[in-house]
């Protein structure tokens, strides 16, 4: 237990790049998720089904491979990326895709006498999404989204298979380095679960914030 | 003020209206009536763009809407007729994540780039209106149906329509809670406002309407005045339709 408190520090760092890499993912992610749920809702046949495939695709490839994919296959196009901009690429285009499923159900869960009363006092298709439909659809998608969140969280572990020291690795280097694997393990987990607690909690305060009209 | 030519309506292979002609006159109140299916709210959601007609033409205030338009003719139309018009629903459809205030002045805000306290200012004054100035900071959720009926008319009034048309306004109330919206909508047509209202209210029907429409099956079988209607029906139709109503309770 003393080489977990000798190498806090160290283990601290991994988790400060996980947490940024679940952020950064997760920001960017919420844009392509949100994106592609309105081209989804709202595009026209072209747009609909290029949403649609992509959706399809990151869903059905495992993340591994879509970050295997970023990292070791795009250089043979001449795009060569650092470990940590893999990470937020492959991360972000996964969380996504599943993101605008949440927010495509969000969005269609709003009553539809919303966007008519929208409609009716002169707002034009885009101000009755943001200012009626989104706000709204928000709401519904807190739960799900914060779900999507965690499991982000954890899954940045992966990319500690395409070098970058994030929490995982982290302890893996370490653990290679004292031949002792038991209390590093350990101490990840705690700390894993503590961010998840941490971000469950902010979630929890969001989700009690959008609902006090209700 | 509304001027509706041969309007037609079809969803797929159901006909809703049939060579509609209506017309409304400035500062007039016009009632449509009719029993459910007849077309009478696809009518008003016509006016107001909800529905697109199949075919037929829509003039309201000067402003013309024609089936046979480009896409970016008719948008334009219909932006200018929804300017000129107010629309209030059966089921109220208040924004919840909005306070009633914010609600009422959202629409100037946002469309017509009113700055926020002087949009407030008009809100605040439409819901002393309104009678419900104590409850502009409420969520509509707090609201009984009447009180949320009357945010939605005073949020309509807030874009200054030429004209309000309603969609049933009280039949998702209790019948203890109508009167209330009922004689806000007796004060705007005594302050001289052009009304096109569908309702089931018999009696308010008489009492408000300078001019009583009756539709059954996508088609206008009658129209008169109040008296010449509920005294005096023509058609077999609207008799038929009389007595059903005669045994509602009021």
């Amino acid at each position: 237990m003393e080489l977990v408190f000798k190498n806090i520090n160290f283990l601290l760092t991994g988790a400060y790049y996980t947490m940024l890499i679940t952020v950064v993912s997760m920001f960017f992610g919420l844009i392509i998720g949100l994106i592609t749920a309105i081209a989804r809702l709202k595009g026209n046949w072209l747009i609909s089904t290029l949403a649609k495939g992509y959706v399809s695709i990151i869903r059905g490839t495992p993340i591994l491979v879509q970050i295997f994919i970023v990292y070791y296959g795009l250089p043979d196009f001449g795009i060569t990326l650092g470990p940590l901009t893999a990470a937020y690429i492959s991360l972000s285009i996964n969380i996504g895709a599943y993101l605008s499923e949440t927010f495509r159900g969000a969005i269609l869960s709003v009553h539809k006498g919303q966007t008519e009363a929208a409609a009716s006092l002169g707002l034009t298709p885009w101000q009755t999404m943001v200012k009626v439909v989104l706000p709204q659809a928000a709401r519904v998608a807190i739960p799900p989204m914060g779900n999507t969140f965690i499991g982000m969280l954890k899954e940045t572990s992966l990319v500690s298979i395409v070098t970058v020291t994030e929490l995982l690795r982290s302890a893996q280097l370490l653990i290679a380095q004292y031949y002792t694997a038991m209390p590093f393990y350990v101490a990840i987990a705690l700390m894993y679960w503590l961010m998840s607690l941490l971000f469950s909690n902010i979630l929890n305060r969001i989700e009690v914030k959008l609902s006090k009209a209700y | 003020m509304i001027e509706a030519t041969s309007l037609s309506k079809q969803f797929d292979h159901l006909t809703v209206l049939q060579q509609i002609d209506l017309h409304v006159r400035s500062q007039e109140i016009v009632v449509l009536l009719g029993p459910s299916g007849s077309g009478k709210s696809t009518l008003l959601r016509c006016i107001n763009g909800l529905e697109e007609p199949t075919a037929g033409t829509i003039q309201v205030g000067g402003v013309q809407w024609d089936a046979t338009m480009n896409i970016k003719q008719k948008k334009q139309a219909l932006k200018d007729i929804r300017a000129l018009t107010g629309m209030v629903f059966q089921s109220f459809n208040l924004f919840p994540h909005m306070t009633v205030l914010e609600n009422v002045a959202m629409a100037p805000i946002t469309v017509k780039n009113m700055p926020k306290h002087e949009a407030n200012a008009v809100g605040e004054a439409l819901l002393a209106k309104v009678g419900l100035a104590d409850k502009k900071d409420e969520y509509p959720s707090r609201l009984s149906g009447g009180q949320q009926q009357r945010v939605a008319i005073a949020r309509s009034l807030a874009m200054n329509p030429q004209i309000m048309l309603f969609d049933e306004p009280t039949s998702a109330l209790d019948p203890e809670l109508t009167g209330e919206v009922l004689s806000v909508m007796k004060q705007l047509a005594a302050e001289g406002m052009t009304m096109l209202v569908v309702t089931h209210e018999m009696k308010f029907a008489r009492e408000i309407a300078n001019r009583i429409i009756f539709m059954s099956d996508g088609v206008i079988q009658e129209e008169g005045t109040p008296e010449q209607f509920f005294d005096h029906p023509k058609t077999e139709r609207a008799r038929k339709f009389l007595r059903q109503m005669a045994h509602q309770p009021d």
